[in-house]
């Protein structure tokens, strides 16, 4: 067994293997046992339902409150105009990130161990999207009329104005979800036939059935059902990466110190997967434990995330290093204040270092082994990168906002408590789907493990074989 | 005692009753607040026919003329202008009033009016905002009690009022603010007639009494001088901001800048030298500032008269040979001696060319050594001329506060009617007014609002706005206006001629009718009918400026004056400071503390708005122990104030400056109670400067240390970038081009937009801005600005749409202030527009960055995008609460903006389109000068200037055309269509090795 | 298929296996259901070509053209205004757009191709009438021969699938 898996995929460390499915459950097992936990509700579920419920319950009061009011609630003022929704837009749509790069980028390089993992960074990164594209809606003025940003006739013939980055944020995102969407739905399908066939009572049956699209797993199906996650799996890819980019470009298309940087796209790329992997592991530890999986999940995958972590969180401190060289080498008096004195120096100085300190020092950890593969390192780690991650958003925004070119329109910003509620409550939002995702959807690629373990099982190299 | 049972059972009577039924119209005595659309539309219609509605008071129809002939400067759209003229300090100051539909929106300067020459300032711009104010009183009262105007006028009538104060009207007073209005003066006169003994008084808190002792001591009478900048070649202004806030200011800014104002590096330039305490905006334009307590500048002037008499052979005409020893040699040597050395050097080289001007907060022997300095440089009769002072003073006894409280300390006063002002408030504090007023048996107090006089007054009566009312005045130099309504009263009231009349016994005299009858016979006219119209349409009454007097100096009694030895600072271990009670810049002595608009305008220096606080160095206030915010504690003559320290480069050190006019208390004007902290608690009869108050860290318990001060413009420093480019003269004509990298057209990837037609642009000259704030009001007023409250400072949400960017620059210890106005720079590459997604932003073919309002989603970007910062955000619905009448001040030209939705400067588009269709329907281009921003029309150096590019020959063509011009932030490449010319000062090569002190 | 006969299989490989036997017999209208896409069931099933990819690519391109034509309809040819001085056919602008509608032209016509190639959604079909057949998503193998092979004989196929040991043999649909 540990001989077939010898052509390791790049990303495997070269020592004796970890394997990716312990031991050889049958068919019948991994159904059982993957199945299980949408025909039983535990209490705990309950609980934790019950927690983010609230949190949600309490978003939609403010939500409510601040459209209601106007956005002066929030601690938004002039020079600070974008603050926490664009802080949050952008940290949330790079957390949905990882997902994508997992089922799909993984995909395409035939990284067999996506297989037990794909299945919740993908619903992850729905829940992230839902939530950020919350926040341009909300940061609106006038929120009503978001849809004058799309190009739909009118008898004043006014047009959305595409120089503007704002309508490409529209498509990308819209695009993204929509993909993502269908690609996580078009994972599903078989997994929905094997609940149809698995539920305990007609009605469940019924259910599944309806969204099983009567899938019989024929080897035609099959076929073509290969084909079109393939493509899709093609097309998803350069996706992600521009949908970062594209947000990177309403910073970057702006003059702003500190925002107008050729950087930015591959720099936001690489910040949104580093943060999304987290996410993933945030979510996977713990479903982990709880279900037992640790034999499905192996740390053989943790092993693989934490590198992952690793590599995206030295490109990240490359981008942070490029950009003040690039701030220094300009000799723009207002690029060098901004990132040589304003950010390190300045009133937000001590978020600056905490970002520093997240985001440049926690991925060095995984130069280890032992910790790469230890689920609490990597839990308590995760959870300092997205700080660290947000923090990052944070200090590009509003440190490159309250202090532009002119000292005299220099000001403070400081969130109100309506910024944090929404915050906190976009996080327990995310925290109910996911709940509702786990209690009632196959959380691991049913038959993509089958195949994992039929591939394992032959012994033979995954070269060749598209590794669906 | 007999005569008030009376009046109560003529109250209870029942034809008393009737007569009230039909006094009162229906719906006229409603407020405002529950103001029926129906009532509303009645006001408006009134207002349209120019005719009285009755209010609680009856008034006949009334003719009143439009400003007719348009000269090309300022053509009114649609809207008509009448002239009138507002009373500030007892001196008029003549106005354009705007009326749209018979609604006064807009109020500027008139022309032809020698205090404004088309300038007016914040006060008489937000003036109009005051005609509107829902909290103005409505009702008379007596007590708590209805009192109707027959009431009121047969109690005070003589045939009543004898019985009660005798026929010498013993015991009878008047409290008035001082009046240059000759047929006010004129009823007073006949007042005093009729009742020989009544006692007449006047007070203004900041209404010197400097001026005129000073003329009394130097001439035996109460002359007053009136500078002529326009030939002075040397200004030396000692504490004195006549650029911003001394009477007749408007007038001598506009002089002052024509001798400032360069066309290029060969033209001269003025040079002005100022000696202060406290940064003005006069001191902020000065080419030499000393820095220097308010208390030394008595000895600054006595050095100055002291060279001038010995080094350079000038004496003041007359003076007796013995006297010039008296003057002996100065032994102290720090920077004022060497300032003073080359100021009188200076002075001496430029003889009847030069001004030397005292500041009214200056004590006598200042004053008297002004004069002093004047005639021996022979400025007399050239730079300045002397003139009797223009107020009304009845009888002998033009008697303040003092003898009127001495009076009432002896038990000789029984009845005391205050007409306007508001002595309760704004009395000195050693006075004790108040205490003494609300004792006194009757006390009868006219006023716009229930304020703190009112609330302690037994009879009450509303008082109109001057929009609402016919009077005279007469200008700081004399020259007389009219004061004609534009609007019938909203809520009733009367002036104070209407209330004097009762008391002559005439309540049926109409003040229109007792005005025209009072000029015609003093003015030697055929056709008094077209004097009196013309008169009314130029706003001014021709040829009634006060003449020239050739004053003598009395000698005796100037010696001991002269041979004073300079005064020494107090040592500095020493916790005393002196303390500078200022005329307030926003507020003036507290009477625009209810206008939110001068609330939340910027101080010009401190940029500090909502608040007053004690103003002290960087050096006071580290040996005090205080920061900026921090409170602090002062204490003079055993009174005591509690005021947040205000840190203020440039200031004097031990010395502390509080503005006056806040801390009001009274219920009646919601908007300025509570806001800011009451000098007036600590301010002594007759003098503006405290030598020695203690001043410590308020450190009691239970009270706050700290206090919020909301200050637009919280960085002070230029951080090296090249914002306000300046240069000396001198320079300038060395090098010329020295802004050169600041302007032209940038590197670019693509063609340049091709433009058509007229290309609006503007041009900011930085050498004289005074950044006194008018034009700040002016675009408020224009451009229906929403005020956003402390709070909203505090967040850095105000909505001013051109503000004016302050910074200090040179040395710490002793900076120079730059002012710059900031506004939407027109960019035509500009950043706002391609981050729109709904191109809400564009722009307009004649070069205008146009705000969609109606389009905007509210996104933001543009604000982010806009390096000037100079877009204003609608946080919240900012229009909510604006009562009907308020309603009534907005411009119908602009749109009111709603929430949610960007605003930023439109180079006053209204008023462009207005002139285009104007000039299209008159068959002619629009022509350069035809109609300019409302910015540049308010401000009284003419720093701004308006125009199209696409005409060569046009003002702002030639400006640009400047060497010195150049755009801010030019390197960006945003074109910017606002240029800016570099600040140019004139130096005295004998001071430049040492700044200042 | 909705008629024929159907074999259950233990495991991948007995199936795959199954499958090449009946194609050396000569079947060529086979079918096989498993719980996960079985490697190299593809060659003996001769499944080579799908229509998918040309829809795909079609789609994508319309994508394109549509992202590009709107924005230069909406900002050049219908309304053209002056932005900050910027060319109004801004082409470099217009890119991010083009490339977003071209993916998701392609991204749901990789969806909606498949269910239209794949007839979905089926939710009845005659082998869910199969009792049992529900482990085909789950743990069993089917082989599935037509009735409309030419080669088909109900007897002689039922035969020949006995041959292959599988767990049992069962027709689908009416046969006989």
């Amino acid at each position: 067994m540990v001989s077939s898996l010898a052509t390791s995929p790049p990303l495997m460390a070269a020592q004796p293997e970890i394997p990716l499915l312990e031991g050889r459950p049958s068919d019948a097992e991994l159904t059982d046992r993957l199945l299980t936990p949408l025909w039983t509700t535990a209490r705990g579920w309950w609980l934790l339902f019950g927690v983010t419920a609230l949190g949600t319950l309490w978003l939609m009061v403010t939500v409510t409150y601040t459209v209601i009011t106007g956005i002066g609630v929030w601690g938004n003022n002039i020079p600070v105009a974008w603050a926490y929704a664009i802080i949050n837009f952008v940290w949330w749509i790079g957390i949905g990130h990882a997902g994508t790069f997992i089922s799909a980028f993984l995909l395409l390089l035939n990284q067999r161990w996506r297989a037990s993992v794909n299945r919740i960074a993908e619903a992850m990164t729905l829940f992230a999207l839902i939530n950020a594209a919350l926040f341009p809606l909300l940061h609106l003025g006038r929120p009503w009329f978001f849809y004058w940003l799309l190009p739909y006739p009118t008898r004043m013939s006014v047009w959305p104005q595409f120089k503007s980055a704002l309508p490409w944020d529209v498509a990308a995102v819209a695009t993204y979800f929509t993909v993502s969407l269908l690609f996580w739905y078009l994972g599903l399908v078989p997994d929905l036939a094997t609940a149809r066939d698995q539920a305990p009572t007609v009605r469940r049956r019924r259910v599944y059935g309806v969204f099983a699209l009567g899938w019989r797993g024929s080897a035609r199906q099959w076929y073509h059902y290969r084909t079109a996650y393939l493509l899709l799996a093609g097309l998803a890819t350069p996706l992600v990466i521009s949908v970062h980019s594209v947000v990177s470009l309403d910073f970057s298309i702006s003059q702003l110190p500190g925002w107008h940087s050729t950087i930015f796209p591959p720099y936001f790329v690489v910040g949104a997967i580093y943060s999304g992997f987290a996410m993933v592991l945030l979510l996977l530890l713990p479903v982990r434990r709880v279900f037992r999986l640790e034999d499905i999940i192996t740390r053989r995958h943790l092993d693989n995330m934490a590198k992952l972590l690793l590599a995206t969180g030295l490109m990240l401190v490359y981008s942070y290093i490029v950009e003040l060289f690039i701030a220094w080498y300009s000799g723009d008096m207002y690029e060098r204040y901004t990132y040589l004195v304003a950010r390190p120096f300045g009133p937000y100085s001590l978020i600056f270092w905490a970002m520093i300190a997240a985001n440049v020092l926690t991925p060095q950890l995984f130069w280890f082994r032992r910790l790469r593969t230890s689920a609490s390192v990597l839990f308590g780690a995760s959870l300092v990168i997205l700080a660290g991650m947000w923090t990052e958003r944070f200090i590009i925004i509003v440190t490159s906002l309250n202090r532009d070119f002119l000292p005299s329109s220099w000001h403070f910003y400081s969130p109100t408590w309506v910024d944090w509620s929404i915050l906190l409550g976009t996080v327990s939002l995310f925290g109910l789907l996911f709940l509702l995702f786990i209690r009632f959807l196959p959380f691991v690629a049913l038959h993509e493990m089958k195949q994992l373990r039929y591939g394992l099982v032959q012994g033979e190299s995954s070269r060749g074989v598209a590794a669906v | 005692m007999t005569h008030w049972r009376s009046l109560e059972e003529l109250a209870g009577s029942a034809e008393f009753r009737e007569a009230l039924a039909h006094e009162f119209p229906p719906g006229a005595d409603e407020p405002a607040s529950g103001m029926s659309r129906r009532s509303f539309v009645q006001l408006l219609g009134a207002s349209i026919a120019l005719s009285g509605l009755g209010g609680c008071l009856e008034r006949p129809r009334e003719r009143i003329l439009p400003y007719v002939s348009n000269p090309p400067e300022l053509t009114p759209g649609l809207a008509q202008y009448y002239a009138t003229s507002m009373v500030l300090g007892g001196y008029a100051t003549g106005l354009l009033v705007e009326s749209h539909a018979g609604r006064p929106t807009k109020v500027e300067g008139n022309p032809d009016h020698p205090a404004s020459l088309g300038a007016a300032g914040v006060f008489e711009q937000a003036s109009v905002l005051q005609l509107y104010d829902p909290h103005r009183a409505r009702r008379p009262r007596r007590a708590s009690k209805e009192l109707s105007w027959p009431e009121f006028t047969s109690a005070v009538s003589p045939a009543k009022l004898r019985r009660y104060v005798g026929d010498r009207g013993a015991g009878l007073h008047f409290l008035l603010e001082p009046t240059s209005s000759p047929f006010v003066g004129d009823l007073l006169v006949r007042l005093r007639a009729l009742y020989p003994a009544v006692g007449i008084h006047f007070y203004g808190p900041l209404t010197s009494p400097m001026l005129t002792a000073a003329g009394t001591m130097a001439f035996g009478r109460a002359l007053q001088p009136v500078y002529d900048f326009r030939s002075a070649d040397v200004v030396l202004a000692l504490d004195a901001d006549f650029l911003a806030s001394m009477p007749f200011h408007l007038r001598y800014a506009h002089d002052f800048a024509e001798r400032r104002r360069i066309t290029g590096p060969s033209d001269p330039m003025n040079r002005l030298y100022a000696a202060e305490p406290v940064f003005s905006p006069t001191g902020s334009l000065a080419d030499h500032r000393l820095r220097t307590t308010g208390t030394s500048i008595s000895e600054v002037a006595w050095l100055v008269l002291a060279e001038l008499v010995q080094n350079h052979g000038l004496s003041p005409e007359g003076m007796p040979a013995g006297m010039r020893s008296l003057l002996g040699t100065v032994e102290t040597d720090d920077g004022r001696l060497r300032w003073s050395r080359a100021v009188a050097a200076d002075l001496a080289a430029h003889r009847g060319r030069s001004v030397v001007i005292a500041g009214e907060r200056q004590p006598v022997e200042v004053q008297v050594i002004a004069h002093l300095l004047n005639s021996a440089l022979g400025n007399w009769g050239k730079t300045v001329r002397y003139i009797d002072s223009p107020f009304a003073a009845p009888g002998n006894d033009g008697g303040g506060l003092g003898p009127l409280m001495d009076a009432s300390a002896a038990g000789q006063v029984t009845t005391l009617a205050v007409l306007e002002g508001n002595p309760c408030y704004n009395a000195p504090a050693d006075l004790d007014f108040s205490s003494r007023f609300s004792k006194l048996y009757l006390t009868l107090y006219l006023g716009l609002y229930e304020n703190e006089t009112a609330a302690e007054a037994k009879m009450f009566i509303p008082a109109l706005h001057y929009l609402e009312s016919w009077g005279d005045a007469r200008a700081y130099d004399g020259t007389a206006s009219l004061v004609q309504p534009l609007i019938s009263p909203l809520y009733g009231g009367r002036t104070p001629a209407d209330v004097l009349l009762a008391f002559l016994g005439e309540p049926d005299a109409q003040v229109h009718q007792q005005l025209r009858q009072f000029w015609q016979q003093r003015v030697a006219s055929a056709d008094f009918e077209h004097f009196w119209d013309t008169a009314l349409q130029r706003g001014v009454l021709p040829d009634t400026s006060a003449p020239s007097v050739t004053p003598t100096l009395k000698w005796n009694g100037l010696d001991q004056l002269l041979t004073r030895s300079p005064a020494g600072r107090p040592p500095a271990n020493e916790p005393a400071v002196e303390l500078v009670f200022l005329p307030d810049p926003k507020v003036y002595d507290g009477t625009f503390a209810g206008s939110p608009w001068l609330q939340e305008l910027p101080h010009p220096i401190t940029k500090l708005t909502w608040d007053n606080a004690a103003m002290l160095s960087p050096g006071t206030a580290a040996r005090i122990g205080v920061g900026s915010g921090d409170m602090l504690l002062l204490e003079a003559d055993r009174r005591t104030l509690r005021v947040p320290a205000l840190i203020v480069p440039g200031h004097a050190d031990d010395s502390i400056a509080l503005n006056l006019g806040y801390g009001r208390w009274a219920d009646g004007e919601p908007v300025a109670r509570g806001v800011g902290f009451n000098a007036y608690r600590l301010l002594p009869s007759m003098r503006y400067i405290l030598p020695a108050v203690s001043a410590t860290q308020a450190l009691h318990s239970g009270i706050p240390r700290r206090h919020d001060l909301a200050v637009t413009q919280t960085h002070w420093a230029m951080e090296g970038r090249p914002l306000v480019l300046q240069a000396a003269l001198e320079d300038y004509r060395h090098h010329p081009d020295f802004t050169r990298g600041d302007k032209g057209r940038t590197l670019s990837l693509y063609e340049p937009h091709k433009y058509t037609g007229n290309q609006w642009a503007m041009v900011i000259d930085q050498s004289l801005c005074t950044g006194c704030g008018g034009c700040v009001v002016a675009c408020q007023a224009e451009n229906n600005i929403p005020v956003v409250g402390k709070e909203g400072v505090l967040n850095s949400r105000e909505m001013h749409w051109l503000r004016i960017d302050r910074y200090f620059s040179g040395p710490a210890d002793d900076p120079e202030v730059v002012a710059q106005p900031m506004l939407c720079q027109h960019c035509e590459k500009a950043p706002c527009e391609y981050v729109c997604p709904v191109s809400a932003t564009k722009h307009s073919p004649d070069g205008l960055n146009e705000m969609v309002y109606n389009r905007c989603v509210g996104t933001r970007f543009c604000s982010n995008n806009c390096p000037y910062k100079v877009r204003r955000f609608n946080w919240f619905d900012y229009n909510a609460e604006v009562s009907e009448t308020e309603a009534m001040a907005k411009n119908p030209d602009v749109t009111v903006r709603a929430r949610g939705v960007m605003e930023k400067c439109s180079f006053c588009v209204q008023r462009i389109r207005a002139s285009e269709i104007e000039a299209q329907i008159a068959g002619h281009p629009v022509r350069d000068g035809q109609f300019t921003t409302a910015c540049a029309q308010a401000c009284p150096t003419k720093a701004i200037i308006f125009g199209s590019f696409a005409d060569p020959d046009s003002a702002v063509a030639h400006a640009a055309a400047e060497p010195r011009a150049y755009a801010v932030l030019h390197e960006l490449g945003t074109e910017p269509r606002v240029r800016y010319l570099a600040r140019i000062t004139n130096p005295n090569q004998a001071l430049e090795d040492q700044h200042g002190v | 298929m909705t008629k024929g006969l159907l074999a259950e299989f233990a495991t991948a490989t007995d199936m795959i296996s199954a499958v090449s036997r009946l194609r050396e017999q000569g079947y060529r209208d086979l079918e096989t259901y498993s719980p996960f896409s079985v490697p190299g069931i593809d060659r003996p099933l001769q499944l080579g070509s799908s229509l998918i990819p040309a829809i795909v690519f079609a789609a994508g391109l319309i994508g394109a053209l549509l992202g590009y034509g709107i924005q230069w309809y909406a900002n050049v040819r219908h309304y053209p205004q002056n932005i900050g001085g910027r060319p109004v056919h801004a082409l470099p602008a217009f890119i991010p757009v083009t490339f977003e509608l071209a993916i998701l032209g392609a991204g749901l016509a990789a969806f909606v191709g498949l269910l239209i190639v794949l007839r979905l959604p089926q939710p009845w079909h005659p082998v869910f009438e199969v009792e049992g057949f529900e482990r085909a998503s789950i743990d069993r193998f089917w082989v599935a021969i037509s009735a409309e092979d030419p080669r088909f004989g109900a007897g002689r196929s039922a035969r020949a699938l006995e041959e292959l040991t599988p767990l049992r043999v069962i027709p689908v649909g009416a046969l006989e």
